[in-house]
């Protein structure tokens, strides 16, 4: 090739301009976003999952949940997310710093499940999801195991097969517990400045 | 312009020599000046305007490129932001579940013949002045609270400077909590009410006892 370095270099410097400007940068400035200290609650914001909760992130990363849950509501009059009822405000960057890896998801086959906490009634209305599965939902029926024989029935059975209950595993116990952990995010006050729409701006 | 592929049988495969002279034809000719046609003025306009409206769609809607800018219609706020006052029974609804739950129950029911209620109870619907002092020095000996007499079995511990040592802010917003909660239906106490008591109370270290408080109802 005539102008081997040349194009060597040039090709280099697109790929290193990209990385940079896409993947660096972002990085370095999300990096950035610290929880949020609200006086109100007495508390910082957004809180990580602790205990259970924490276990059933990994259920949720590990079943691949998120290939058909996102966990990103977008802005009222973008997309219908908020006549749903999945949440009242859109998702901000600092919601997502305590997870790793962010569970977006890309694709909403089923509903967005950042805000599933406040509309899930009980624990025992997942198990029922989980273990025969919904309309579109496969379901998680290995989940759940049969109960050792006991002399008080399991107020989260969801099954009785030959005389035994069914009830939740370890790990569908955490699973619910980490979905019943994801709540409505807080308002933070530097992002609350910041998406203000003045009345005559919106369009 | 002849060239010789222009005579050619066209089944018969180009020659090197004729595929060289083919090549030595510029693709374009110049001009009478001297000029090549690059490219077609129209083009030439319409990839300005294109960076132009780009540039312009960037710049609007860019969100100034900070990671607290979720909203495109949204301009980023310079100087400091101020976080929206503080509401009192939040912060201590939060605080009552930290310090004050373990004995008095989340229900603020109390313990019977043993702990008072504050839930509809006469000490904490009364007078600010007692209630304060009664969070920040604590509380032993027997008490009277809606006519049913606790012997004081177990004293109230300091939340004043000798105990654990709640600013006049926290110390106000559970109070302003418990005054509200539950059925109760008592004015807020504010910081600065918590602020005068403190400096009245000055650096007694010991518990009230309900006598002591008699002044104060």
């Amino acid at each position: 090739m005539k102008s081997g370095p040349l194009f060597f270099i040039a090709l280099l410097g697109v790929l290193t301009v990209s990385w940079a400007s896409f993947a660096l940068g972002p990085d370095m400035q999300l990096r950035t976003l610290a929880p949020y200290y609200d006086a109100t609650f007495d508390s910082t914001f957004p809180q990580s999952p602790s205990g259970l909760a924490a276990r059933g992130r990994a259920v949720y990363l590990e079943l691949g949940c998120a290939s058909c849950h996102t966990q990103q509501v977008r802005r009222s009059g973008f997309g219908s997310d908020h006549e749903r009822g999945w949440g009242e405000r859109q998702s901000w960057a600092r919601d997502y710093i305590f997870q790793d890896p962010v569970q977006l998801g890309s694709l909403r086959h089923g509903p967005d499940v950042a805000t599933v906490g406040d509309r899930i009634e009980s624990e025992a209305e997942l198990h029922e999801m989980l273990y025969s599965g919904s309309e579109g939902m496969p379901a998680y029926a290995y989940l759940y195991e049969p109960a050792p024989p006991a002399a008080q029935a399991n107020p989260l059975a969801v099954d009785q097969v030959a005389g035994r209950e069914i009830i939740p595993s370890r790990r569908a116990e955490a699973l619910v517990a980490y979905l019943l952990n994801l709540k409505a995010p807080a308002a933070y006050a530097p992002e609350v400045a910041n998406n203000a729409v003045e009345e005559g701006e919106a369009h | 312009m002849s060239t010789p592929s222009d005579s050619r049988d066209p089944g018969r495969p180009l020659s090197d020599e004729e595929l060289v002279h083919l090549h030595d034809n510029p693709p374009a000719e110049a001009d009478d000046r001297g000029h090549y046609r690059m490219l077609p003025l129209l083009l030439l306009f319409v990839f300005s305007g294109l960076i132009l409206f780009s540039g312009t769609y960037v710049g609007h809607y860019s969100g100034s490129f900070s990671p607290i800018v979720h909203d495109a219609r949204a301009h980023a706020v310079t100087g400091e932001i101020e976080a929206g006052p503080v509401d009192l029974a939040v912060l201590g609804g939060t605080l009552y579940t930290a310090n004050c739950a373990t004995c008095h129950l989340p229900t603020g029911l109390g313990l019977p013949g043993a702990i008072p209620p504050l839930a509809n109870s006469d000490w904490v619907s009364g007078s600010p002045e007692r209630l304060i002092r009664v969070v920040l020095n604590g509380l032993q000996g027997p008490v009277v609270v809606n006519g049913t007499t606790f012997p004081g079995a177990a004293a109230m511990p300091a939340f004043g400077s000798t105990g654990t040592n709640l600013s006049d802010d926290r110390i106000a917003a559970i109070l302003t909590y418990v005054r509200q909660a539950w059925g109760n239906a008592s004015d807020p106490v504010s910081p600065e009410q918590v602020a005068a008591v403190r400096a009245d109370v000055g650096a007694r270290a010991d518990a009230w006892t309900a006598a002591e408080l008699q002044p104060f109802e």
